[in-house]
């Protein structure tokens, strides 16, 4: 499954049923085991571009799909500040400082090895399994702002804390 | 332009000299830029420029735009913001559906709106040909992506296309205000704006004035 069109499917999704609107941006996911089932956890955020910057808000809303059927077990919206706060804006330095074809890459390729970090998340070893966790690991700490990552490590710890040892690991 | 936050102290400022994020080095290219017009003389490319600020206004800026041009009045922001406020299509902190945003254009006096999933750039290019006004949403990170470093799964954004032409090659070139820069007209070609808004079902807000523009 093409991980980065799950994400867009979603986000659609949302805006259909009237629980994202045109400025709603959708995380990567995370993923986690429930009850032997993986599933991705996505955060829905206004993401809004203001050229050259593109400023992202508080989550307000946390969106539960089961992979691979892709469909939607959850949506639990989330406490923000009222008004709704800025975190921050990309880019951040890291990425600033890539080359854009080099910054496009790093995400094609994030997306790309999503499937088997997934995998073997979910107890699936496969040979290579350290070198893609320890890729995997790299670009997403690339190319999230740092404002955001304790977002996304609540979302489901147990998996950020898996993909240390599983890059670390010989 | 130069926003500070509390917990955004990593992240690239406009005045680091991070190149090519400077954004009052933007505005300045942007204004020395030559406006264009693509089409035929009656595209719409007199359409009044209205821009947004720090919210999430895009599509309410839009149909601003195209109801000035469509009754030669401004009707102000607040004639779209409020009512779709209080309709629960648009939220200060969230943005606008776009699916229900229709239904505020229809309420206004001058002018008639409909959504559509477009079948492809003739039908901006019909209707631009026909005097109506066209409001397309695309995704920010296709639309922007060659000219910065975003972050993909991004917003969708929504620009008033005031022009529109298909080279004999079959190549498309067009024409829109966006909300987000000043200057209108901005010459957008086809291998950007067709990626951009097909992530968007090609969607296309129409706008005509009722008893002819």
């Amino acid at each position: 499954m093409d991980v980065k069109q799950l994400g867009e499917q979603i986000l659609d999704e949302c805006r259909q049923q009237g629980r994202a609107a045109l400025e709603t941006g959708i995380s990567r996911p995370v993923p986690q085991i429930v009850d032997g089932r993986v599933h991705l956890a996505y955060l829905l955020y206004r993401s809004q571009v203001q050229p050259p910057y593109q400023k992202l808000y508080e989550p307000f809303a946390r969106v539960v799909v089961d992979y691979p059927s892709g469909e939607i077990v959850d949506y639990q919206p989330l406490p923000t500040s009222d008004p709704v706060k800025v975190l921050g804006r990309y880019p951040h330095a890291a990425a600033a400082a890539l080359p854009r074809v080099q910054w496009q890459g790093a995400w094609e390729e994030l997306y790309q090895l999503y499937p088997d970090v997934i995998d073997a998340f979910a107890g699936h070893a496969k040979p290579g399994q350290r070198q893609q966790a320890a890729r995997f690991r790299e670009l997403f700490d690339l190319t999230m702002p740092p404002f955001l990552g304790a977002y996304y490590r609540a979302i489901n710890p147990t998996f950020f804390d898996w993909l240390q040892q599983a890059s670390l690991l010989a | 332009m130069r926003d500070t936050y509390e917990t955004d102290q990593t992240e690239a400022s406009a005045s680091d000299g991070a190149k090519g994020y400077d954004r009052a080095a933007l505005e300045a290219t942007i204004k020395q830029a030559e406006p264009v017009k693509f089409g035929a003389a009656d595209q719409m490319a007199d359409t009044p420029m209205h821009t947004q600020g720090d919210a999430p206004d895009c599509l309410l800026q839009s149909a601003r735009m195209a109801e000035h041009r469509q009754t030669g009045i401004d009707p102000g922001l607040e004639a779209f913001k409020d009512p779709a406020i209080e309709k629960g299509i648009y939220s200060p902190d969230k943005g606008t559906d776009l699916q229900s945003f229709s239904d505020v254009l229809n309420e206004r006096p001058g002018i008639e709106a409909r959504l559509d999933n477009a079948s492809g750039p003739q039908d901006i290019k019909s209707a631009l040909d026909n005097g109506d006004s066209v409001i397309a949403g695309v995704d920010s990170y296709e639309f922007y992506k060659d000219h910065y470093n975003l972050e993909p799964n991004s917003g969708g954004h929504a620009v008033v296309m005031t022009g529109a032409e298909q080279a004999p090659d079959g190549h498309w070139n067009f024409a829109v205000n966006d909300p987000n820069l000043e200057q209108p007209n901005l010459a957008v070609d086809g291998d950007r704006f067709l990626p951009a808004w097909e992530k968007t079902d090609r969607a296309m807000l129409t706008v005509s004035g009722k008893g002819g523009a």
